[in-house]
């Protein structure tokens, strides 16, 4: 969103791990141990089976839970179970606030922030105008398609040029056009603010398609099996996806993760 | 834009055919009186009513027993709504306490809370006060409840959301915790402000000097039919206008107004 590069955040997880108590009683270990370096500026992915932790892990990693064991560092700063400042989020979920209109849904954080209505104006018009809400700027959100709704929040979050943005497969909601198109605006968005980016995604061609790595989660107690070095340039579009290239990637993750996604099936059933 | 009106033909008409049942009811009922089908000491003409209503609202007399029940039903309202949103907040963050409360909140209307008239005059004397106690405890558990559960309606997302934003309790609470509960928290408005009516309504019946209450019981002792039929009017005029104050505030406000047990939303 802005002309101005920032430096991504550097994360350092260390250890990280989750144990639930269910309602029986019993324990239910959830996540870990987990060790991850996110490096300023990348774009990093995770695909994991079904239940094996992704949300907790975003939880910790953003600061909104902390672990029951390990620390995680945003530019060697501990911030265990607080939200750093410079983080976004954007969640699967529709986190869209209906009393709000479009416009002042985007516009939340930046009031929030005690920004100049001047500034508002010119980031929520660019971010609408951006992902082609201009039109339903004053529409209320129940007014709006579910994708619609998705794009509404991905503007609310990048407004605030987080410097560590963290997506939650954020265009599930979307169709597979969609989904590609926003992948470019992603990948677009990404270099021009340099923020550090982690995707948690089911779907293992965006993950090759977007990421400079893309880590392998197994099934519960997630723990990170693999990391795969893409080798994509920092100038990329859609287009690798033509690529035997982005064949070869996809393929090894789904080699890797086929045997770990039988696992989950297999523990649920 | 998607539009989300598309509502069958009888629902787009079924406002006009309630009016259109209401007022052939209320000819009826004035035809059956001025025939002498019902007895005029058991129930006076629609007609009569809305003229003995008028004139209770020009007596000035009346017109300070109305401002006294209204007074004690705002100032018993506020209290439970106060009180009410405050306990259902803390039982919403403690757990166990809500654990604790439950099986209490859930039995608070199986007690006739009127039978604790005699406690009430006891701890407060007689005059407005025993009236408003009974009132506020007639009608906070409502508020606590519809707390708990407008609290609970609201998607994990948001309270995601509200910390991600930076915001300390206060400000998550006011820019993303009550707005997201408000449409489910105008619930417990509503029934708040209903039961403080009918508590206050009956409490003065039994024990008050003054209040519309009395007024209506005082007709009914002395066979003045028509006024208290009349009194009956303000006081359903007074229940319904509230109601939809209420409501059309939620929808100025953007929210929906939900259902109150098959009661659809005016």
């Amino acid at each position: 969103m802005s002309a101005t590069p920032k430096v991504g955040m550097r994360i350092d997880a260390q250890g990280l791990t989750r144990r639930y108590t269910r309602s029986d009683g019993s324990e239910l270990h959830a996540l870990g141990p987990i060790d991850l370096a996110l490096r300023p500026g990348e774009f990093f992915s995770i695909v994991g089976p079904s239940g094996c932790g992704k949300s907790t892990l975003i939880d910790i990693l953003t600061g909104l839970a902390p672990p029951d064991q390990g620390s995680v560092c945003a530019d060697g700063v501990p911030y265990a179970g607080k939200v750093p400042p410079g983080v976004g989020l954007v969640l699967q979920e529709d986190a869209s606030f209906p009393w709000l209109s479009v416009w002042d849904n985007v516009a939340f954080g930046l009031k929030r922030l005690g920004r100049s209505q001047q500034d508002i104006d010119a980031r929520v018009t660019h971010a609408l105008g951006f992902m082609g809400l201009t039109e339903f700027a004053h529409a209320r959100t129940n007014q709006l398609s579910g994708g619609m709704r998705q794009r509404m929040c991905i503007a609310r979050t990048l407004v605030l040029e987080p410097r560590f943005l963290v997506l939650d497969e954020p265009f599930g909601a979307l169709d597979q056009q969609t989904r590609l198109l926003m992948g470019d605006e992603l990948l677009r968005v990404w270099r021009e603010t340099g923020a550090t980016v982690l995707l948690i995604t089911h779907s293992l061609d965006e993950a090759a398609m977007l990421s400079d790595r893309v880590a392998i989660m197994s099934a519960r107690p997630g723990t990170l099996l693999e990391t795969i070095e893409t080798g994509w340039e920092r100038d990329r579009d859609s287009t690798v996806a033509s690529t035997a290239a982005f064949g070869a990637i996809s393929g090894r993750l789904w080699e890797r993760l086929r045997g770990e996604s039988m696992k989950s099936m297999r523990g649920a059933k | 834009m998607r539009s989300h009106v598309n509502k069958p033909g009888l629902l787009q008409r079924a406002g006009p055919l309630r009016f259109a049942i209401v007022v052939l009811a209320l000819v009826a009922l004035e035809v059956a009186c001025r025939a002498g089908l019902i007895k005029h000491i058991t129930m006076v003409p629609p007609s009569t009513m809305i003229v003995a209503a008028i004139d209770a609202l020009l007596d000035p007399a009346m017109r300070h027993s109305i401002l006294v029940t209204l007074e004690e039903v705002l100032v018993a309202s506020v209290l439970s709504i106060t009180v009410g949103v405050a306990c259902g907040f803390w039982l919403f963050t403690v757990p166990w306490l809500r654990k604790l409360a439950d099986p209490v909140l859930s039995a608070w209307y199986a007690v006739p809370v009127f039978v604790f008239y005699p406690v009430m005059i006891v701890l407060f004397g007689i005059g407005a006060r025993p009236i408003i106690a009974i009132a506020f405890v007639f009608s906070v558990a409502a508020m606590v409840l519809s707390t708990v559960t407008a609290l609970d309606r609201i998607p994990v997302a948001l309270f995601k959301m509200a910390r991600l934003h930076r915001l300390n309790l206060p400000r998550r609470v006011a820019f993303v915790l009550l707005p997201a509960a408000l449409p489910h928290l105008m619930v417990g408005l509503r029934l708040v402000t209903a039961y403080a009516l009918i508590a206050t309504i009956a409490g003065e019946f039994i024990l008050s000097s003054v209040g519309i209450g009395h007024e209506i019981a005082f007709s009914y002792d002395n066979f003045m039919t028509a006024r208290m039929y009349g009194l009956i009017l303000i006081v359903i005029f007074a229940a319904v206008g509230l109601n939809m104050a209420l409501s059309m505030l939620v929808r100025r406000m953007g929210g929906t107004v939900p259902v109150i047990k098959g009661v659809s939303g005016v």
